[in-house]
């Protein structure tokens, strides 16, 4: 990854990591309007904070520092829980080539997941949300949190448990993994 | 209780982080208990679950972060002002406090002082002050410019 500072476009950063930063933001604000405005905060944040990366990091491992705080700034200021996922954003989880009905089951569980994911205590959100929604590693994850890593697998552990039982609580009881199978093979 | 121990090995498993020796174990434990096993099937549905495909940026996000980067250049003094401010008020009050402390040390009578010396160290104060405010603009600037240093 190339130094902001350097020859390095920023408009090419921006391209490279537009998808990355929507996603985040996405996955903590759950609307398509306040995740654009969150993106667009984030990548000027870092334009002006770029003098102030110190190569002490990946130039990455720094951006997503300051993608997750000003997420977390974001939310603080809004003071208000994230609002259900909308349908037509869901509708680009799900190959065209399904029928509707079964799409809009897959949409559902799409945004039930993010939804149930955004419910969960701010410690196992971050880390849910950056190991599963940005696939970053636990080493990445780590750095970006300035955490130990033992702490985000300890992490990852207690919130993947707290999303199953969250998750089987709204079923109805029902078996997680069956239901699962249903919504993959309607 | 060793169930707890094998329940993490399982999320270690579904993350690729297990070493051969931990997933025969693992292999061995879930083979003779059924909530383990219970628990492997509900921990790899919900891995699944949350197998997301990503959601494509706005066509129209780079342009408009292009052009907010475009309106801030526009705006190059909006943090100066104030901190230009705070390091006036700043200096300010550590001129002031240095010249208390120096008249108490002295052992001055404030009141026997004459009215237009008040002027005088007012004068004395606000040119120390716009002094190091200077100064330490400065200071600021090379930091800024070279955060390596």
């Amino acid at each position: 990854m190339e130094d902001l500072e350097a020859s390095l476009d920023f408009d090419t950063f921006v391209s490279e990591f537009q998808h990355t930063f929507y996603n985040l933001a996405y996955s903590y604000v759950q609307n398509e309007a306040d995740a654009e405005d969150l993106c667009q905060e984030i990548f000027l944040k870092l334009y002006m904070k770029q003098t102030q990366f110190r190569h002490q990091c990946q130039l990455s491992t720094w951006s997503y520092r300051i993608a997750v705080n000003t997420c977390l700034d974001f939310l603080r200021k809004q003071k208000r829980r994230p609002q259900r996922a909308e349908l037509d954003a869901a509708r680009a989880l799900s190959p065209p080539s399904q029928e509707p009905e079964s799409r809009l089951v897959r949409e559902d569980t799409a945004s039930h997941v993010r939804r149930l994911v955004t419910q969960l205590p701010a410690k196992y959100r971050d880390v849910i949300i950056l190991y599963h929604f940005l696939q970053l590693s636990y080493e990445e994850i780590a750095k970006a949190l300035e955490l130990p890593l033992r702490t985000v697998e300890t992490r990852l552990y207690r919130g993947r448990n707290k999303l199953k039982e969250q998750m089987i609580r709204e079923m109805g009881g029902d078996d997680l993994a069956v239901q699962q199978v249903q919504n993959l093979n309607p | 209780m060793q169930c707890n121990k094998y329940r993490i090995l399982i999320h270690k498993q579904l993350d690729g982080r297990a070493t051969e020796l931990e997933i025969r174990q693992l292999r061995q434990h879930l083979d003779t208990c059924p909530n383990c096993s219970r628990y492997q099937e509900e921990t790899t549905a919900l891995m699944e679950s949350l197998r997301l495909t990503p959601l494509p940026a706005p066509p129209g996000l780079q342009a408009c972060v292009a052009q907010r980067i475009q309106n801030q250049r526009r705006e190059p003094s909006s943090r100066k002002p104030s901190l230009t401010t705070g390091l006036l008020l700043g200096s300010s009050c550590i001129a002031a406090g240095c010249l208390v402390l120096l008249f108490f040390f002295l052992g001055v009578d404030f009141l026997s002082l004459p009215a237009n010396i008040y002027e005088h160290l007012s004068l004395f104060i606000s040119n120390f002050s716009v002094s190091l405010e200077s100064w330490l603009s400065g200071l600021w600037n090379v930091w800024a410019r070279f955060p390596s240093l």
